[in-house]
């Protein structure tokens, strides 16, 4: 091995052909997948023993009535809300009744400036608005992680952080929503943020925070209630109103032949008839109907008070037991079984994620799988989805699992299938306390 | 130095930029690929991928000076992955036919190079193939020129061993 034997290498090299065309269209074809991929939303979450039922939601434009742009003008750098406001009913009464909190806390690390903009609070959880800015492009900027304590401990809550921003960008403005598995307190209103991004110097940041505002206590009604749809029966629970969002409980019965997955339409009515949907973005649900809990989070009409309401469950998305899962051998990259449905396709990616292909009536955004449970019956969670862009109603998703430590096969169940049982039924519910 | 406000750009998030960078550089890319790879086939996948993974990533680049040599690391990385999907595959051939052959002798240093660790054979075609200095190298890859200097020894350690290994059998 001496100089001279990696000249001849270097003539080698030389004397390889180029084909320049056909680099050319490669390069045009990796260059058109990234810009595939940018155009996707992204969503980060993570999950603390319940699982989220978490919505991806494209927003291309958004069309704001006079009505809500002079709502939100009342609050300076609470641009966020007025896209969460065009989805959400409960926010826009949130607005009118002033029932939020600016903070307006600025922190520069790494030539990056976060501010913390303010927050909504409920019992259920925290919904925190900031703006980041930066003199370099930030939109690939990723969040790593994020927690909010309050008093030195950690709140045990699922969370969402992430912005739907594709062009490179300066500054930034989204929101970290906090959805607390028990109860907050808020006799002692100190807290504090952490939040650690993806950079390369891993910048991190750490915002002590202490809430000045009365926060509304959540009303709760018993219900209890069954439910009878194309053979099966779902139990009501019971609803919890809080400004941020209300909060059905529901069961289904273990003797059902069918598996119940979601409910996609579901709505609220008051005496007067006006309607609240489920909440549409982010967050907007707890646990399964495979669980124990199961909640699932409608607009709040908190501040309305009214004093009966009707529950309207449609398109109920549902599979046969048995036919709920697929099976995966990750360890020799192997589909064990998939169920038999329609214009399904479903792709191994590697050692732990899968892309899954399936056709759906509308827009299709929540998450298709959840829970995974492994060849020993032990569970894992999947911890992170993508959906890209639909073509002719056909809806492309990735899903990424924590597997450490799973033993081969692993069953994947569904979270939700757009596969419906017949009918629709609905339940009054006296709100007199 | 124009080079420099090129990949400055490109860094910055400019990607006619980083389209521009790329297809300058393109023989050295592809010519590394398929050294790599030994087929045009699998070399083109490896540019295409490498497109993709350089867009994701580039706004990682602290830099402009070293967009180059992170451009080659990027590559190498594209390629081992290729390669290690490649073997999975050609293994069960392997089983269905019986018989393994390889028909390039052509390119027998490139070869043994591919047997080296990622960061050994980024250390060869940095320095014979993009002739850098190894003090250029040290500072691209965040170690001293000594170090350079061992790691480089080590590596070529390891290809005399291969090489003479190929020769026996």
């Amino acid at each position: 091995m001496n100089e001279k034997d990696f000249d001849k290498l270097k003539e080698e090299l030389t004397n390889i052909v180029v084909p320049t065309e056909k680099l050319a269209s490669m390069r045009h074809n990796g260059y058109a997948k990234y810009k595939k991929r940018q155009k996707r939303n992204r969503l980060f979450f993570k999950q603390v023993a319940l699982i989220a039922v978490v919505v991806i939601i494209f927003v291309s434009s958004i069309r704001v009535s006079p009505a809500f742009a002079n709502a939100v003008a009342k609050i300076p750098g609470f641009a966020p809300l007025v896209e969460m406001l065009t989805k959400d009913k409960g926010l826009k009464d949130i607005v009118d009744n002033e029932y939020f909190e600016e903070l307006n806390i600025v922190q520069t690390k790494n030539n990056i400036t976060l501010t913390i903009l303010g927050t909504i609070a409920d019992e259920t959880g925290i919904v925190i608005f900031y703006e980041l800015e930066a003199p370099f492009n930030i939109s690939n900027l990723e969040t790593k992680e994020f927690q909010l304590s309050q008093n030195g401990e950690v709140i045990n809550s699922s969370s969402t952080s992430g912005w739907p921003y594709t062009e490179p960008t300066k500054t930034i403005q989204g929101k970290l929503e906090v959805i607390a598995t028990s109860k907050i307190d808020y006799s002692k209103p100190d807290f504090e943020i952490y939040l650690k991004f993806d950079d390369t110097k891993e910048t991190s940041f750490t915002i002590p925070f202490t809430l000045t505002k009365p926060i509304q206590p959540s009303k709760v009604y018993d219900v209890n209630k069954p439910l009878k749809i194309d053979g099966q029966t779902i139990y009501v629970q019971s609803l919890t109103i809080s400004p941020l969002r209300a909060e059905l409980k529901l069961k289904v019965n273990s003797q059902n032949t069918m598996q119940i997955l979601q409910i996609d339409h579901l709505k609220v009515l008051d005496e007067k008839g006006e309607e609240w949907g489920k909440v549409q973005d982010g967050l907007v649900g707890l646990g399964s109907f495979r669980e124990e809990t199961n909640s699932i989070f409608i607009q709040s009409n908190y501040f309305r008070k009214p004093n009966k309401i009707t529950l309207v469950l449609d398109q109920i998305e549902a599979l046969p037991k048995g036919e709920d899962y697929v099976e995966i051998d990750f360890l020799r990259q192997k589909i064990v079984k998939v169920p038999p449905i329609d214009d399904f396709d479903l792709k191994i990616l590697d050692s732990n994620s899968i892309e899954v292909t399936y056709k759906s009536k509308e827009d299709h955004h929540v998450q298709l799988f959840s829970d995974v449970i492994d060849a020993e019956g032990n569970q894992f969670y999947h911890n992170s989805f993508s959906v890209y862009e639909n073509h002719n109603r056909f809806t492309e998703s990735s899903y990424h699992f924590d597997l450490k430590g799973a033993v081969n096969p692993v069953q994947i169940y569904f979270f939700s299938y757009p596969h419906y049982l017949e009918g629709s039924t609905k339940v009054e519910i006296p709100l007199t306390e | 130095m124009e080079q420099i406000e090129l990949a400055k750009k490109a860094i910055a998030g400019d990607e006619t930029a980083l389209l521009q960078i790329l297809k300058q550089e393109e023989s050295t890319h592809y010519r590394i690929a398929f050294s790599y790879l030994k087929n045009e086939h699998d070399s083109l996948e490896a540019i295409q991928e490498f497109t993709f993974c350089c867009f994701r990533k580039i706004h990682t680049v602290k830099q402009a000076e070293f967009l180059n040599t992170w451009l080659i690391r990027v590559l190498l990385n594209v390629c081992s992955d290729i390669q290690k999907k490649k073997r999975r595959y050609e293994l069960r051939n392997d089983v269905a036919e019986g018989t393994f052959q390889n028909d390039d002798n052509h390119l027998e240093l490139s070869e043994a190079i591919s047997k080296l660790t990622p960061k050994q054979q980024q250390l060869i075609y940095l320095k014979y193939y993009c002739d850098l200095k190894n003090k250029e190298i040290a500072k691209e890859m965040h170690i001293s020129e000594g170090t350079v200097k061992s790691r480089l020894h080590t590596a070529l350690k390891k290809l005399r061993f291969l090489f003479s290994e190929g020769g026996q059998s």
